[in-house]
């Protein structure tokens, strides 16, 4: 602790404390989207992490005597029933368990790979520049889904498979974005000053270069959090993505297509929680943006 | 010109390359067609005279190779689940999907542009902050469930429109709607911002003090000038409306490219597949394409030789 003290402290390195938890929260309220999306993807946190103490039902629990049950209908159940008689409300909140995790994990390691190839081609450029931009170039000539659809019918769908291809989806705008920065902030003088001071190339980058590409990694993460809620759910809607009987939002809802003239909740429920957590994720981005660095405005897409 | 046009049609070629290659292995990686193609009860032989009739039997090299070489001379192979050209089967899905994406993309410019435009012009009014809402919702909805509860309303409930199928102008109202709706919040956004941009400049100032229609200073000075960055979205934003086709297509069962894709990834229909990715592909270099040209209709002073060296 003494050691780390003595450092210069960087904002990644400040130690953890209840009130550095809220200088955060109180910074966060100066940008209304940053409130209300960080709120909600609070909630959703929280609902996702503690699921098992709110619901008293599991997900895939079966009982034909209370099938089909309405909204409302029952205070034990109060977002209704399916057709098999399993709680909605339990449906949704492990679904939104599934959907963070493997959005979460997409995201984690869209980044680390992105974020990695966006560094090593804006400062050491060369062939290695050429043939990661071309890669790029390659993937963005080419619809997404149709790509990710291929590969997770091809090579069948499971969590792990999931998870590398929103992945793929992913690193290319990390990449792209970092290295765009990279490529300006290497011309500034505090680069040519680590390097008369003999830094090696290692330390450029990671002293020096990552913690000045913090604040766009984490704009960019909030709206790939975003996009890739909505990617698993759509793959999970045509039955690619998230497999029975673990719940997804996505195969919520194509589950529910089937009901549509009876029972209008199976189909709306989980797509409202999908919207509200994508809208909350893009608000958390765009509030982050205005605080953290406006110079980002066409980031999203 | 023409050596533009050639350079860049050159510049595509790698990119079509890698992403058939791509598509290929994962297809052979996938498992033998013979075993979905051929009831369970075919014998060996049967299933290697499938593997023959197909080219299956070959060596992974050859078959690229052979599927490169006929796909120069016009000849995709023929469809394992139609028995027909797989060039044919594709051809005849295309008007189905163009329709879709054209009446979505009009949607999207037609309402998209001018909404972004006023908002922009009455920042911070009510109206400027409905279309930031409708934008923000409108990037945030996913199309499937979008599609299902436009069919739930509008269908079922007030029996208004058809809920699938195609023919009839009824029947794509909906699915151009759901498709739309993506691109229409994009362009909303980008036109506000690019137009906040815009309005600031002296020569808006210069328009107004000279006397000019706030119509005419808006059509002729601004938009012009926001109009750069709105066509960039539409040459990206066509590999999103692709994407997106295969989940409108299934959700309306419309009879286009994206539900033929999306079922022939499931028959692994190889010929199919290919025939279509390298379709896509194709499209997608001659739509950037076209908005290169584009900006230098726009903006003499972009340099069509300029932007192909970028």
């Amino acid at each position: 602790m003494s050691a780390e003290a003595a450092r210069p402290t960087t904002l990644a390195r400040r130690p953890f404390t209840p009130s550095s938890l809220g200088l955060g929260l109180r910074w966060l309220g100066r940008s209304r989207a940053a409130t209300f999306g960080g709120t909600v993807m609070a909630a959703i946190g929280l609902a996702a992490i503690f699921a098992p103490l709110l619901t008293s039902y599991a997900y895939d629990a079966q009982d034909f005597a209370i099938a089909s049950l309405p909204p409302l209908a029952s205070l034990a159940h109060p977002l209704g029933t399916d057709q098999f008689g399993r709680d909605i409300l339990s449906r949704v909140l492990y679904g939104a368990r599934v959907s963070l995790a493997v959005s979460l994990s997409g995201m984690l390691v869209a980044s680390a790979v992105g974020v990695a190839a966006g560094l090593l081609s804006a400062y050491l450029g060369g062939a290695l520049d050429a043939v990661l931009m071309r890669l790029a170039d390659v993937q963005l000539s080419f619809p997404y889904l149709i790509l990710a659809i291929a590969m997770m019918a091809l090579l069948g769908p499971s969590l792990p498979l999931l998870v590398v291809v929103l992945a793929v989806r992913g690193w290319v705008n990390y990449a792209r974005t970092i290295r765009g920065i990279v490529l300006s902030l290497k011309e500034e003088e505090f680069v040519a000053a680590a390097i008369v001071a003999g830094a090696s190339p290692g330390r450029i980058i990671l002293r020096h270069l990552l913690p000045n590409v913090l604040a766009p990694i984490i704009v960019l993460s909030s709206f790939e959090l975003a996009a890739m809620m909505l990617t698993e759910a759509s793959l999970s809607f045509l039955g690619l993505g998230v497999q029975p009987p673990m719940p997804s939002w996505g195969s919520m809802v194509s589950q529910g297509r089937d009901y549509i003239y009876t029972s209008w909740w199976l189909t709306t429920i989980p797509g409202l929680a999908l919207m509200l957590a994508v809208l909350g994720a893009n608000q958390l981005g765009d509030g982050l943006r205005d605080l953290l660095d406006p110079r980002l405005r066409g980031a999203r897409l | 010109m023409v050596a533009f046009l050639i350079r860049r049609l050159l510049q595509a070629v790698p990119a079509l390359l890698g992403v058939t290659l791509v598509v290929f292995l994962l297809l052979h990686a996938s498992g033998d067609p013979s075993s979905f193609m051929l009831p369970p009860e075919a014998s060996e032989s049967d299933r290697q005279a499938f593997r023959h009739a197909y080219g299956l039997d070959q060596p992974l090299h050859t078959q690229y190779g052979l599927f490169l070489w006929k796909a120069v001379q016009g000849d995709l192979g023929r469809s394992i689940a139609y028995g027909a050209p797989a060039a044919d089967v594709l051809l005849k899905r295309v008007p189905a999907t163009l329709e879709l994406a054209l009446a979505s993309t009009a949607l999207a410019l037609l309402l998209g542009i001018p909404s972004g435009i006023l908002a922009a012009f009455r920042q911070n009014s009510p109206f400027d902050y409905l279309v930031m809402l409708g934008a923000t919702l409108g990037q945030s909805i996913a199309g499937f469930w979008l599609g299902l509860m436009l069919i739930m309303v509008v269908s079922v409930q007030l029996g208004l429109l058809p809920a699938s199928g195609r023919g009839t102008l009824a029947q794509l109202v909906l699915p151009a709607i759901t498709l739309s709706t993506w691109l229409m919040a994009l362009m909303a956004r980008m036109t506000r911002s690019a137009m906040l941009e815009v309005l600031r400049r002296d020569y808006i100032r210069t328009a107004y003090a000279k006397g000019l229609q706030t119509r005419v200073v808006l059509a002729r000075h601004a938009l012009k000038n926001a109009l750069i960055p709105i066509i960039t979205l539409l040459g990206v934003s066509f590999s999103y409306q692709m994407g997106g086709a295969v989940i409108v297509e299934t959700v309306f069962s419309w009879p286009g490219v994206g539900t033929l894709v999306f079922d022939s990834v499931l028959r692994r229909d190889y010929p199919v597949v290919l025939a279509t990715v390298l379709f896509v592909g194709l499209v997608f270099v001659l739509i950037n394409l076209l908005v290169d040209l584009c900006y230098s209709v726009i903006d003499p002073r972009i340099r069509l030789e300029r932007s192909a060296a970028r």
